[in-house]
């Protein structure tokens, strides 16, 4: 080492000193519990190590890159949540998409073999739907240049119909997610697509001396897909299902975009379902439902589609939820280490701001690329807390570059957990959190369930080229709770997606919207959970139903897992 | 450690020649600067930032050191950034861009007041900056004064028309205030914005002119093509092929910027650019176009069948690879490829058009009118597209009833 050297990294230690911590580092951290998540994917039984096949140093492939998602889900109907896990090894790779089943210890068995879903490729995410009303929910998995659709046969295996229900989608497909948008009683089907990606193109950091993954902006953004689900009469058996792709005829095709996120709700209060698309460097696309068919795209005009100084973020996971207890839902979007995580609050119904220093994200312990995002109450306080997970998109700046025996190090991050005061005011608990935040990896998928049945909402993480892990919810000192099963009976039975419920307590009101995909790549459990605080019993349930109808179910204790029937209620 | 190995020649020329007069002069504050920014433009922010905090030390009356310096911290560490940003304005007291980005950090950070007096004090001095218009018309938006917002916003637009972020968020605070219309009118104007501007800065454009290497030069011929100054970026496009022979982004580039002047030396680039590189599908696609643009179409399309084969679902590909097909005659050739590029870019509104044409010669009427209603859907003002349909509607009116 000459003297200069020595110099610039005496120079270096130096400033070291001074300086704050900084994600990409990866620097060790002080954690100090009690935290509110274990880790418990050892004893639970699930062993998946996500694959992206081999890695070539000269090769920076991105659908790599962007990693796989979960769903958590009930696959089985036994009432006990079950994880899907998608793997990115490619059509050659022996790594299949696999399946575990949870048994009566709470233990996870790989189901895969067999199964139907044990498919390999480029896997990104997945969405969960029961597509045929037959009270069974189905899967879609997105992949880098197609979906693929698994209805399920409720014998514990799965039909591939991809072809047969009409779906086709060459383009590198994303998150997606079921959607009743023409309240007909059938779900239909929304697919993020990301970018017209050039596998052969080849970018590099400064100045082509380090290779790196590309930058979405080389490459023309793709449009987001909408099938519109025909029903089983659409079919030509009479019993399967059949989509039509609306895409242009609904005008989702009008505006193309590198869509990474995407959640389906009622955003202008017409109780019609309308579809958010996060964009990745691009602004987001808010399509508003005209409710003849049509969407409208309206993201600049409600606030969303740019951050609080007008500009552009990486937007990529999507979470929904009340932050400030006012009834309307506010969305948070994840973005690059450089920028912040973004929280819009809404007010009045319908318009967007920009929250997020209000909110407490900006100056957090560490900044990070978020990818998941799940809002929920975690603690059952009665607020929604939020967790993300991170993992950068290009190598850290301050890192060694890229070899082949780490090569995914440079690009590892830990996650981030944050607390609400019910004020929609978040603290930073990360440091608290070991367990979740304390590990650096590149994190993508997160989804989140009862799985242990205790009534608090554990989290299922994945990871690019690392286990996926399990958390189960361990919050100290938690409230009460009630975990809620919307279904119509008239749909088969399945869950209502696109229902608003409201619980209340005294003079105390919480909202919940039924939809399981959000997130990134990824599906939760399909009940709506509520914290209640102290709170033992609750007065009263209110449920606006897909169709519009109103229904009000009685009071009951706090502490249980219900399931209110369409129907069943008192208009 | 900045390893220049495999480096660009021109960038390690660069970085070597700003180390040696460190080296020559080890106090020399612009000396530790220059190498600082020479790193910083080059995105070796780690060493960039060593280099200019020593630089700051050396000479702490400075503002430049400090306010690039500060940027650096405001990416890694926001909190810190703001107090680093305070120092740099105060040094750089009569230059706008420190105290402006101070503000817009302050107002990032949920300091509105505070980023408002920034924004107010660079227009003490400077009346018309429409940074600081846009900044106090973003500060009234936080507020949620919508009348103010607007005030500013407009001043901003006035002086600086280009700038699409102003544009959004008078787009959004006119539907606040109930001016739909006004609303829709700023939305045309974001869609016609390609990108932010970027706002005058004289110290990161010093930084940007010290970037070297071939992607910064093909960047910068670019810029000049984009301003119709294809007199100046010929030349410089033309001593990167003679210097940088091996590279075959650099054919890339020049075989583009002779297209349609002269596609026959275009074709030889695009060609040089795959001897280079086989795999490289922007040159086989390139290469493609040199050849139908002299009419060689049994040529272009082997070579958009090559592209097909790095990227079988790239719709624009699909797309030209169907036109050569039905300039060769093979019209269900061309009907399979169109109806293929329209599965892979649905947004692609010739293609539709270009299939709906073939469909209605082969007697495809129906399938030929939805991909003209796919046509218009994406371009209403498609007066082709639209004769076609009418005209397939009243043949189907006109044709005898089975």
């Amino acid at each position: 080492m000459n003297g200069f050297a020595v110099k610039l990294l005496f120079i270096a230690a130096v400033c070291g000193g001074c300086c704050r911590q900084s994600a990409a580092t990866v620097t060790p951290a002080k954690f100090s519990g009690p935290p509110w998540f274990v880790d418990v994917t050892r004893e639970s039984g699930l062993d998946f190590v996500h694959e992206v096949g081999t890695v070539r140093l000269d090769h920076y492939f991105m659908p790599h890159l962007l990693g796989s998602g979960v769903a958590v889900f009930d696959f089985d109907n036994d009432g006990k949540l079950d994880i899907y896990l998608v793997q990115n090894g490619g059509p050659k790779s022996q790594a299949t998409n696999r399946l575990f089943r949870q048994g009566r210890d709470g233990r996870f068995t790989d189901v895969s073999k067999g199964s139907g879903l044990d498919i390999v490729g480029h896997g990104m995410g997945v969405a969960i739907g029961d597509v045929n009303n037959d009270g069974w929910p189905d899967v879609l998995v997105t992949e880098y240049c197609g979906i693929r659709l698994f209805l399920n046969n409720g014998n514990g295996t799965f039909r591939e119909v991809t072809a047969a229900a009409g779906l086709e989608n060459p383009l590198w497909a994303t998150s997606a997610s079921f959607v009743d948008y023409d309240r007909d009683g059938w779900l239909d089907l929304v697919v993020t697509n990301y970018v017209d990606y050039d596998p052969t193109r080849k970018c590099s950091r400064s100045e082509g001396n380090r290779p790196d993954f590309c930058n979405p902006n080389n490459f023309a953004g793709t449009v987001t897909r909408l099938y519109r689900n025909l029903g089983r009469a659409g079919a030509s058996d009479g019993k399967s299902v059949r989509f039509e792709d609306v895409t242009l005829k609904a005008g989702l095709g009008l505006v193309a975009g590198p869509g990474l996120g995407v959640v389906c709700a009622d955003f202008d209060g017409d109780h019609w379902p309308d579809i958010l698309v996060a964009n990745d460097a691009q602004p987001n696309r808010l399509w508003i439902n005209q409710r003849d068919g049509t969407f409208k795209e309206e993201a600049a005009l409600r606030g969303i589609a740019y951050n609080a100084l007008g500009q552009m973020q990486g937007n990529m996971g999507i979470g929904l939820g009340d932050v400030n207890g006012d009834g309307l839902f506010d969305i948070l979007v994840t973005h690059l280490s450089e920028e912040t995580h973004s929280l819009w609050q809404q007010g009045p119904r319908g318009f967007f701001q920009d929250r997020t220093a209000r909110a407490g994200f900006v100056n957090t312990q560490w900044r990070g690329t978020g990818f998941g995002i799940v809002m929920e109450d975690f603690d059952h306080d009665g607020a929604l807390d939020i967790a993300v997970v991170n993992g950068r998109v290009s190598q850290s700046l301050n890192s060694e570059p890229a070899s082949a025996d780490s090569f995914w190090v440079p690009y590892a991050e830990r996650n981030q957990m944050f607390a609400n005061d019910g004020m929609g005011r978040f603290q930073d608990i990360s440091l608290k959190n070991e367990p979740f935040c304390g590990t650096a990896a590149v994190w993508r998928g997160l989804a989140c369930g009862d799985l242990n049945d205790d009534g608090g909402l554990d989290l299922v993480a994945t990871a690019v080229a690392g286990p996926a892990r399990i958390f189960h919810n361990v919050a100290p000192q938690r409230g009460n709770w009630l975990l809620v099963r919307l279904i119509d009976p008239a749909l088969g039975g399945r869950d209502a997606y696109g229902a608003e419920i409201t619980v209340q307590a005294d003079s105390k009101r919480w909202k919940r919207w039924l939809n399981p995909g959000s997130s990134y790549l990824s599906s939760n459990d399909a009940r709506t959970h509520f914290g209640l605080g102290s709170f033992e019993r609750v007065d009263r349930i209110e449920v606006l139903w897909p169709d519009g109808k109103e229904e009000v179910f009685a009071g009951r204790f706090a502490n249980q897992a219900i399931v209110l029937r369409k129907g069943s209620g008192r208009n | 450690m900045v390893t220049l190995v495999n480096a660009d020649p021109n960038l390690a020329q660069v970085i070597e020649q700003a180390r040696t007069a460190v080296k020559n002069s080890p106090s020399s504050a612009k000396a530790w600067g220059h190498l600082g920014s020479v790193f910083q433009a080059h995105a070796f922010m780690t060493e960039a930032q060593v280099c200019l905090a020593q630089a700051m030390r050396l000479d702490p009356e400075d503002g430049r050191w400090a306010y690039l310096h500060a940027l650096y911290v405001c990416q890694t560490d926001p909190e810190q950034g703001i107090p680093a940003l305070g120092r740099a304005a105060q040094l750089c007291d009569g230059i706008a861009a420190p105290r402006l980005k101070l503000g817009e950090a302050l107002l990032e950070a949920g300091r509105v007041e505070e980023a408002e007096m920034s924004f107010r004090a660079v227009l003490a001095y400077d009346p018309n900056n429409p940074r600081a218009e846009l900044g106090l018309g973003r500060a009234a938006y936080a507020r949620g004064d919508w009348q103010e917002s607007v005030a500013h916003l407009r001043r901003s637009v006035a002086r600086a028309p280009g700038v699409r972020a102003t544009h959004a968020v008078l787009a959004e605070v006119y539907q606040r205030l109930g001016d739909a219309k006004a609303a829709q009118v700023e939305l045309g104007r974001v869609a016609e914005t390609s990108d932010n501007a970027l706002w005058p800065d004289p110290y990161q454009e010093a930084v940007g002119r010290l970037k070297t290497g071939i992607e910064a030069r093909l960047e910068h011929a670019q810029m000049l093509l984009q301003q119709g100054r294809a007199a100046e970026a010929i030349p410089l496009v033309e001593e990167l092929v003679r210097s940088r022979p091996d590279a075959d982004a650099v054919h890339i580039a020049y075989g583009r910027l002779l297209l349609k002047i002269a596609p026959v030396r275009a074709e030889a680039e695009f060609r040089q650019a795959l001897a280079l590189r086989p795999t490289s599908l922007s040159a086989q696609t390139e290469l493609a176009q040199a050849l139908e643009l002299q009419g060689k179409y049994r040529e272009a399309a082997d070579c958009y069948r090559q592209a097909v084969d790095l990227k079988p679902q790239d719709g624009t590909v699909h797309h030209r690879l169907g036109l050569c097909l039905q300039r060769l005659g093979d019209k269900e050739g061309a009907i399979g490829e169109l109806r293929i590029a329209v599965k892979c870019k649905p947004d692609l509104t010739v293609a539709h058009s270009n299939l709906a044409e073939l469909l209605v010669e082969n007697g495809g009427f129906d399938e030929a009118a939805q991909h003209l209603q796919d046509a218009l859907r994406l371009a209403p003002a498609d007066d082709t597209a639209r004769r076609l349909l009418t005209q397939i509607r009243e043949q189907a009116t006109r044709a005898p009833k089975r």
